[in-house]
């Protein structure tokens, strides 16, 4: 009576537990494995919603600005007819949270290849550390982590604001704020995208100005943020990006050292228009190294593939001496068993 | 008021009458003045209390004095000479004292009001009285108890009061007596009482039977039950005893709590005969309780709503009906024509066990517990639901049957808090999570938790059933909360392992689908997070399961690591306790390729350690990294763990590096703080690390020891600037704490990995040279704020761990720590706490292991180190002396061992040392080391006698042989000089009496507690502290048996508390 592994009842439940056992309703959550590269379980494959849940995000950005814009018409104009007086109905569009929590816009795996890929978006390559929001104000720098903790002491940086010495010359009153990835070892702030700079807000512009925003004020003002110095303390790098044309993507990977790839994490994929919105949005995708060869069709040098540290032969060894011994293991179960039966048979 | 000082004195003055007035007023003055008028009056009458013949004017301060305080002052005065000196006192003024207090205690109980009015008062004489009696009774006072019997039935009152010192004498000799008094004279005591207490029970009988009046029969039934638990049975069962109680007291508001403890001291007799009685017992009680408190009655809300009266009926009914059933339910079982009764007493308990109070429910609780586990051992083997065991075979159970399924349904629904964990600060200033091991809620959880398991082996399938009914109430929300839930998942969660395997499969199954479909049905991130939590729990408990469900366990995991990212509060708490839940126990899954999968599960992990750790604190990092290493742990084949042993580190190498790397350059960012509490971090991952790892730990340790000790010494040299510069406080500022936290977490990170080394010349020659070089020298120079005393733990663990490869290194070890630490701890009992007591267990484990190492060092010092084990002797802390005795015993043991240096050794020390542990013997405040002072004086007579010593012990003595005489009236001498009080006679009988039981332990012990209490005798001091080891030692006795039963039941122990066996 062995009992097979392959019941009904178990199936179901990991089904349950892949798409049930949750607290926050994020779709796609890259602390999840990638739908498409989890081995796991042969589930129903569920066609992806991420293009049109895209769409539907963008919708709701151009329709917001769009009632931006009209209202400015109508201020110019002077007149309110023919506006739409309905209340706006709740869009879910996630609020930022208090006490710095939530305050960084969060990607999504990227399960399918969008629609003219390659015109809309962007790609960042991103290092591995700790996703952090940084706050330059009133001569600190600060440093907060996804949930709101404060990471590191205040200290002092080049950041327009971000220490005393810049805070007098601008009487004290400008502000930036960064979406950076710290790496501990390497004491470097990777700038992942810009929210305000020197006390000029940018969240409601697309992304594609806000990178060129960035790239513009960094390469300007920004030339002592890459050197340790008593009002820096730690490096602020911006991140590597290119287009998302296959080329210029083979061509960032390889430019990438050996060394290099082991402190590269991934790659985002931002939608040009995307505004800064706060928490997990579909118009920001995720995919390690090595998924990208499967997923854009895209070669990339070898020493991206996760290291295995068990070889060919010796996988192959080991599978057929562990099978063996379930094989042993299971026939001495069913005898003790019928053992067992037999001796309460008797009794 | 110097006129009153002045005046005070005259008080002291024996010569002249006594002034009452100003004995008031002086009273007074102490009790409500203040300051330096307060203080004077105190002394004043401190030192009047201490006069010898204060007691002579007692009677006349109560006889006139009109200030009630100072009437308490005098019955003080003569409570003391009664207790330290009526052994002493002549005989006349005894026989004074005696009939002066019965007198006034006549006087006072004999009028209705004065008794009610001078309670107080009246109870501090009964006191005395009683006191008195335990010297004076029955030898020198052979009438009293028919003296009080038959003054009891002249007058109510008088007779009130005297049941209430009926009732005290009671207690202090039987319930009291063991500690008080020595065994034989207790004997006397019950023997004279029972042979009296013909007289004592008729005139209960007559109060209970004639007497209208309420306080005296309230009081009577009160002292009844001081009685009950000794008096001779006949006055019980073969007396109209209980029928009485039963019928006249029971149903009677003011009495029917003490009836009913009294009933239920009936009921805990255990007796062969007697079955009819008890029966009769248990009928009548039933049938007047159902009529006082019918038997559908919600006793719930009746004790939520009743006044303090009422709930302790109910508690004292509860508690009553457990001791009978406990004790005699048998008896009601087998009469056919009782079963009706007898299922309504259990409708009674079922009832009060849902009543919503922790004492009550407990006492239900234990008699669930002994019925469940009885009616199981009855037959223990059962097999899987699949087949059904006739019926007949377990009558028991079967008429059992419906009462146990409603106590499934109280356990499941009223299941205790698992763990008990407090979020606290510790000394460096951090937030951490402790895991509580011992409290009274683990305790509750754990008694029922066994209690659900014997029920479950009872009926597997009515336990499912109930659980699983009771998970769709939380899925169609008509028992659904957050309380209920987590109940009913700590319920689910404490039966795993009871049930077979192939049923805990379904079941669990089952139970998860629910689960899952909840938290996909609530809406909300807090009913998500708990009900996830809940998910969480109860994965975790069951390994079993998890072990032969790779898919499952996998996906778990994920999940798991899913929730390391969650914000939501606690979230990450639980993922990352369950992951180390389920590391502990899934291990070897983890190392192996499992079917459908490349490759092993911890490559996968190791591959994206850092994307799983991202979001999560420092703490909850470690936890992770502890559990990871668990896994690790497992991998057998020595090069691929050592591979593993490398990824799994790097992340906290590469910052590591990256640190070393910039002090290289520039030593400034060790004093940086964020680096300083990296690095902290770092030691601490690596702490737990090794703790996982064990000896394998070693490449990992290799790699950054030396980089690791050089930090060691710049933490401590900018310790001691700070402290140079800025004084003591700097040590409270953070960055000074986050350095001491780097140099702490560095010596546990040697101490737990030398403490888990399997190789002990390989450490001894390669880790432990640089290692002293960095702290001794350091430790030493330091001042002694700045000292850490996990220096002196961490060496301890080395000595111990390496034992004889260590010896040729002590002397330097000493030279650097013991005498600088002996000046920090020799100026008083308390200071440096923790070097103090790390100080002695080094010594310990030095004298257990190497003690060669002490024949090796300069006289002088060695000198030293004995003081310092006599000093720790002499400690009142019980670690601290404790530890000094052992190594004083050890000590001992060892040098006799030593042909060469033994006599020089007991010439030098011998009768030092005899005389010490004498005088911390006779000192109270050391009466627990009693056991481990006899037992080192048992050895060094025994020494003396077997003719160890082939020296002689002092100057005046010319031949070895003479040495025991000399000890004799050595010791002799100084018990005199000690103990001016006791007479030649007794010092002689005792000093004899030491070499004559020296070679029995026990009698040895018993001989010295009984000079012991001869002395207290006559200070007057409590010795029930003398009999504190017996009665640690039966507690003892009783938790092994009790473990050794529960070991061999399936499922009574947590899976958790299972050592390891990791079969498959």
């Amino acid at each position: 009576m062995a009992t097979t592994k392959k019941d009904l009842g178990i199936d179901s439940l990991l089904d349950d537990l892949n798409e049930k056992f949750e607290v926050n309703q994020i779709k796609n959550s890259i602390y999840a494995p990638h739908p498409t590269f989890q081995n796991l379980y042969k589930s129903k494959p569920s066609r992806s919603d991420q293009e049109s849940r895209r769409k539907k995000a963008l919708e709701i950005q151009r329709k917001k600005r769009a009632d931006t814009l009209n209202n400015l018409r109508c201020l110019v104009e002077g007149s309110w007819d023919g506006m739409d007086t309905t209340e706006e109905s709740e869009d879910d569009e996630y609020k930022p949270g208090r006490f710095y929590k939530n305050q960084l816009m969060l990607s999504e795996w990227l399960i399918d290849v969008p629609e003219n890929f390659q015109d809309n978006f962007i790609m960042v390559a991103c290092p591995t550390g700790k996703r952090v929001l940084v706050v330059a104000a009133k001569g600190k720098t600060k440093v907060f982590s996804k949930s709101g903790r404060k990471i590191l002491g205040d200290f002092p940086s080049e950041l327009p604001g971000g220490n005393v010495r810049q805070s007098s010359v601008h009487f004290g009153k400008t502000e930036t704020v960064l979406d950076c990835i710290f790496n501990e070892a390497l004491r470097t702030f990777f700038i992942l995208d810009l929210m305000c700079w020197s006390s000029h807000p940018i969240y409601d512009s697309e992304t594609e100005f806000r990178f060129y925003w960035l790239k513009t004020k960094y390469e300007e003002e920004g030339g002592n943020l890459n050197t340790m110095s008593k009002y820096n303390k730690f490096r602020f790098v911006n991140a590597n990006r290119c287009d998302c044309s296959k080329e210029s993507i083979e061509k960032l990977m390889v430019s990438t050292t050996r060394e290099e790839s082991h402190f590269f994490d991934g790659l985002l994929f931002y939608h040009k228009e995307a505004l800064y919105t706060f928490g997990t949005t579909p118009l920001v995708g995720w995919l390690k190294p090595f998924m990208i060869t499967e997923i854009l069709k895209v070669t990339i040098p070898d020493y991206f593939q996760p290291v295995q540290l068990v070889t060919q032969s010796e996988f192959i060894r080991d599978y057929q001496n562990d099978r063996q011994e379930r094989i042993e293991k299971n026939k001495e179960k069913q005898k003790r068993r019928k053992d067992k039966e037999h001796s309460i048979d008797q009794s | 008021m110097a006129a009153l000082i002045e005046q005070a004195n005259k008080l002291l003055d024996f010569n002249q009458k006594l002034d009452i007035n100003l004995l008031d007023s002086v009273v007074g003055c102490m009790y409500s003045g203040i300051g330096q008028e307060q203080k004077v009056a105190q002394d004043v009458l401190t030192n009047l209390k201490e006069h010898p013949e204060a007691w002579t004017r007692v009677d006349t301060i109560l006889e006139y004095s009109t200030n009630q305080q100072t009437k308490f002052y005098a019955l003080q005065i003569l409570e003391t000479v009664i207790k330290a000196r009526w052994k002493v006192l002549p005989r006349q003024q005894c026989e004074g004292i005696k009939k002066y207090i019965v007198g006034l205690i006549i006087k006072t109980s004999s009028e209705v009001e004065t008794l009610e009015k001078e309670k107080v008062y009246l109870n501090k004489l009964n006191i005395i009285l009683v006191h008195i009696l335990k010297y004076e009774w029955p030898r020198n006072w052979p009438s009293f108890i028919p003296d009080v019997v038959g003054a009891s039935k002249t007058n109510e009152s008088l007779c009130q009061n005297n049941m209430a010192i009926l009732k005290l004498l009671s207690e202090e000799v039987f319930d009291f007596s063991s500690g008080q008094m020595t065994q034989a004279k207790a004997k006397h005591l019950k023997d004279s009482m029972c042979s009296e207490f013909s007289q004592i029970f008729t005139l209960c009988q007559f109060v209970m039977d004639n007497s209208q009046n309420a306080p005296l029969v309230g009081s009577t039934l009160e002292t009844l039950l001081r009685f009950l638990n000794w008096i001779p049975l006949g006055y019980i069962f073969e007396t109209k005893l209980i029928t009485t109680l039963i019928y006249k007291f029971l149903n009677v508001p003011m009495f029917r709590n003490a009836t009913m403890k009294c009933l239920t001291e009936v009921a805990a007799i255990q007796v062969g005969k007697y079955d009819e009685q008890f029966v009769q017992l248990f009928t009548l009680t039933m049938q007047q309780l159902k009529q006082m408190l019918p038997i559908n009655t919600n006793m719930k809300e009746a004790y939520k709503n009743g006044q303090d009266d009422e709930q302790k009926f109910i508690q004292n009914l509860s508690l009553f009906l457990c001791t009978f059933l406990k004790e005699h339910g048998n008896l009601i079982e087998k009469r056919r024509d009782l079963n009706d009764l007898l299922m309504e007493a259990f409708k009674y308990l079922l009832l009060i066990s849902e009543v919503e109070d922790v004492e009550v429910f407990k006492i239900c609780l234990e008699y669930w517990n002994s019925l469940a586990s009885e009616l199981y051992r009855e037959s223990p083997f059962t097999p899987s639901t699949g087949l059904v065991l006739g019926r007949n075979e377990l009558p028991r159970r079967q008429m059992y049957q419906s009462i146990l399924s409603q106590v499934r349904r109280v356990m499941i629904s009223r299941m205790a808090r698992p763990e008990e964990v407090l979020v606290v600060e510790n000394e460096q200033g951090e937030v951490v999570r402790q895991f509580m091991k011992d409290t009274d809620s683990i305790q509750l959880y754990k008694n029922m938790r066994e209690t659900l398991v014997y029920l479950t082996h009872l009926d597997y399938n009515d336990t499912e059933n109930i659980m699983t009914e009771k998970l769709h109430n939380q899925v169609n929300g008509t028992e659904w909360s957050w309380k209920n839930l987590n109940t009913l998942c700590w319920a689910i969660g404490s039966i795993s392992g009871a049930l077979h395997e192939e049923d805990e499969k379904r079941f669990l199954v089952t139970v998860i689908r629910d689960l899952l479909g909840l938290c996909e049905q609530k809406r909300g991130k807090d009913n998500k997070a708990i009900i996830a939590s809940n998910i969480m729990y109860v994965v975790g408990q069951y390994p079993r399961f998890l072990r032969a469900h790779w898919r499952f366990l996998k996906t778990v995991v994920n999940k798991l690591f899913e929730f390391m990212h969650e914000t939501h509060d606690g979230v990450q708490d639980m993922a990352c306790d369950t992951f180390i839940k389920i590391a502990q126990k899934c291990r070897r899954h983890f190392v192996q390729v499992q079917v459908g999968e490349v490759m092993p599960f911890i490559e996968e992990i190791l591959n994206s350690i850092n994307t799983i750790v991202c979001d999560l604190q420092p703490q909850q990092v470690h936890t992770f990294y502890e559990a990871v290493g668990l896994m690790i742990s497992a991998q057998t084949d020595q090069t691929t763990q050592e591979h593993l042993i490398d990824k799994y580190m790097s992340l906290p190498n590469h910052v590591w590096d990256s640190i070393i790397n910039q002090a290289s350059h520039n030593v400034d960012i060790l004093r940086d703080g964020d680096a300083v509490k990296q690095l902290g971090n770092i030691l601490k991952t690596n702490v737990r690390a090794c703790k996982s790892l064990g000896q394998p730990f070693v490449t990992q340790l290799g790699r950054i020891y030396l980089d690791m000790l050089n930090i060691y010494k710049v933490m401590s040299e900018n310790i001691s600037t700070a402290i140079m510069s800025n004084g003591e406080q700097v040590t409270k500022q953070p960055l000074i704490k986050n350095m001491r936290t780097v140099k702490k977490e560095i010596l546990t990170l040697i101490s737990s990995w030398v403490h888990r080394s399997t190789d002990a010349t390989m450490v001894a020659e390669n880790f432990i040279p640089p290692l002293l070089d960095a702290v001794l020298l350091d430790y030493q120079r330091n001042v002694p704020a700045a000292r850490e005393p996990e220096v002196l733990s961490t060496m301890a663990t080395i000595v111990h761990k390496l034992e004889g490869s260590i010896t040729k290194d002590i002397p330097q070890i000493f030279d650097a720590i013991f005498e600088c630490t002996l000046e920090m701890i020799n100026k008083d009992f308390q200071e440096y706490p923790d070097h103090r007591t790390n100080f002695f267990l080094f010594l310990e484990v030095v004298n257990s292991y190497c003690f060669e190492a002490f024949l090796n060092i300069p006289p002088a010092q060695f000198k030293l180190v004995l003081d310092s084990v006599i000093w720790a002797v002499k400690h009142t802390m019980r670690n601290v002396s404790d530890t000094g005795l052992n190594i004083l015993h050890t000590m001992l043991q060892n040098i006799s061992n030593e042909k060469e240096a033994s006599p020089s050794f007991y010439q030098t020390y011998y009768t030092e040392i005899i005389q010490h542990i004498f005088s911390v013997l006779t000192d109270s405040s050391h009466s627990a080391g009693l056991p481990h002072h006899s037992q080192i004086l048992s050895y060094m007579l025994g020494l003396l006698e077997t003719n160890k010593i082939s020296v002689p012990l002092s100057v005046d003595v010319t031949d070895p042989s003479q040495n025991v005489a000399y000890i004799q009236s050595f010791l002799a001498n100084v018990l005199k000089g000690a103990f001016p009080h006791l007479n030649d006679m007794q010092i002689k009988v005792f000093v004899e009496g030491l070499f004559s039981f020296n070679q029995d332990l026990n009698a040895f012990k018993e001989h010295l507690r009984d000079f012991l209490v001869q002395i207290r005798e006559y200070s007057g001091e409590d010795n029930s502290d003398l009999f504190l080891d017996e009665r640690e030692a039966a507690m003892r006795a009783a938790q092994e048996t009790k473990l050794k039963a529960q070991m061999a039941v399936p499922g009574i122990l947590n899976p958790h508390e299972i050592p390891e066996e990791m079969q498959d």
